[in-house]
């Protein structure tokens, strides 16, 4: 049987979740969208269920990469998702009203996956939205009793995507 | 008022502490608003630090000090209290501000230099300690300053095992630890930092199953098992494996 590995991406909706996978996904990521009906977020359609993508490591196994649905009456996905899963990229939009009680959103709705293995915290749309500063989301993660990397990033851009996967390495490899 | 011309590279510049003591809460949240905002202009990088500091903030209210330590004053306040030393006078003015950072940043800086300020003894190749907080991004302007936090967030960790496992200078690991103690981000611990156990680790093909997606729907009530152990758990070999796909270099020699 193939072994298989998972990492998952979360985060609001527009958060970036479908673009970070499929920038570094080998195959066209697999989305479950459908049209948006929520008119406070300016996308055609977005992830209800989840998205998917992968990548084939050298001896055959596979690194699957799953993004979660960002809106909270699908939490009960998120656990499923989480069990067994290396490593979460939590996405957030420094564009939305309140963007920190995002980040408490999903650390608490990861919190036991947090626990126990390796998570980034990814803010998009600094360089428009400076406020807040990436430092208050250190200071939030902490409150929550987190620590790990907080870092601006643009996920449109596949090299910084793979530095947040790097840097789950590195938690892991620590 | 200095120009972007004049101030120096950020990653050339100085890290010093202040501390304040003594000055009406909001006087005091906005001078270190004013020092955070004022950081692209500054010669040196200044982050506040509780206790001893290469600078003393004090207000009005602040009590008399005797014994302190050869670091400068700054009073800040509605008067000068006359003492010949260094002073801003409130409302705080940003232009005002920065050239006193400056004149006493070139101050803490050349004192140092000449040895006449004590500078912390560098960490011991063994001794652990523990980061708190990630730092803030001030202290994070190098890449690989980013990936050594990252190697600090999990267990304690010592200067020996953080140079192993980045695979970066002594003196790089040296400076960023003196930067994040220096801002109260390090915390030393009795427990020895241990150097890997990682790589040698057993991965049981049945210690993740619901990996298998799409697997058990129900909610794990089991309790959350300590995050290193189940670090530990990850198939040899496997991280090598994604680091080579995703065309990353290997963190370090292990």
């Amino acid at each position: 049987m193939t072994v298989e590995h998972k990492i998952l991406f979360t985060g609001t909706m527009g958060a970036g979740k479908t673009t970070a996978i499929g920038a570094v996904s080998e195959i066209p990521p697999v989305s479950t969208d459908v049209r948006n009906s929520d008119t406070s977020v300016a996308k055609a359609t977005t992830t209800v269920g989840l998205d998917y993508g992968e990548l084939t490591l050298d001896n055959g196994e596979k690194l699957r990469l799953y993004g979660t649905p960002g809106q909270m009456r699908f939490d009960f996905m998120w656990r499923i998702l989480a069990r067994g899963a290396l490593g979460l990229v939590i996405l957030v939009d420094n564009s939305r009203p309140d963007p920190l009680a995002d980040l408490d959103v999903y650390l608490d709705g990861f919190s036991e996956l947090i626990a126990t293995t390796a998570c980034v915290v990814a803010v998009g749309r600094m360089e428009a939205h400076p406020q807040p500063d990436i430092d208050a989301y250190a200071r939030r993660a902490e409150a929550r009793g987190v620590l790990c990397p907080v870092l601006p990033a643009n996920v449109t851009d596949p090299q910084q995507v793979v530095q947040l996967l790097e840097l789950l390495l590195l938690q892991l490899e620590a | 008022m200095t120009t972007a011309a004049q101030a120096a590279p950020k990653g050339q510049r100085a890290l010093l502490s202040f501390s304040v003591e003594g000055l009406p809460p909001r006087e005091e949240l906005l001078f270190k608003s004013l020092v955070r905002l004022l950081d692209h202009r500054t010669h040196q990088h200044w982050a506040w630090k509780a206790g001893e500091a290469d600078l003393r903030v004090v207000g009005e209210q602040s009590p008399a000090h005797t014994g302190a330590p050869a670091v400068p004053v700054l009073a800040v306040g509605q008067v000068d209290p006359q003492r010949g030393g260094h002073f801003l006078a409130l409302p705080l003015h940003a232009d005002a501000l920065e050239q006193t950072l400056n004149r006493l940043g070139a101050m803490v800086v050349h004192a140092r230099g000449l040895g006449l300020v004590a500078i912390e003894a560098g960490p011991g190749e063994d001794d652990a300690f523990r980061l708190l907080r990630w730092p803030p991004a001030a202290l994070l302007e190098a890449p690989h300053r980013i990936r050594l936090a990252t190697l600090m967030t999990g267990r304690p960790t010592s200067l020996g095992v953080l140079r192993q496992r980045s695979g970066r200078a002594t003196q790089e690991c040296l400076d960023f630890i003196a930067d994040l103690r220096r801002s109260g981000l390090l915390e030393n611990v009795a427990e020895p930092a241990q150097a890997g156990g990682f790589a040698t680790s057993i991965f049981p093909s049945s210690l993740f199953p619901d990996s298998l997606f799409p697997g058990n729907t129900g909610p794990d009530s089991r309790p959350a098992p300590p995050r290193q152990a189940l670090r530990e758990t990850v198939q040899p070999g496997l991280l090598a494996r994604i680091r080579n796909r995703l065309g990353l270099l290997a963190p370090g020699p292990r």
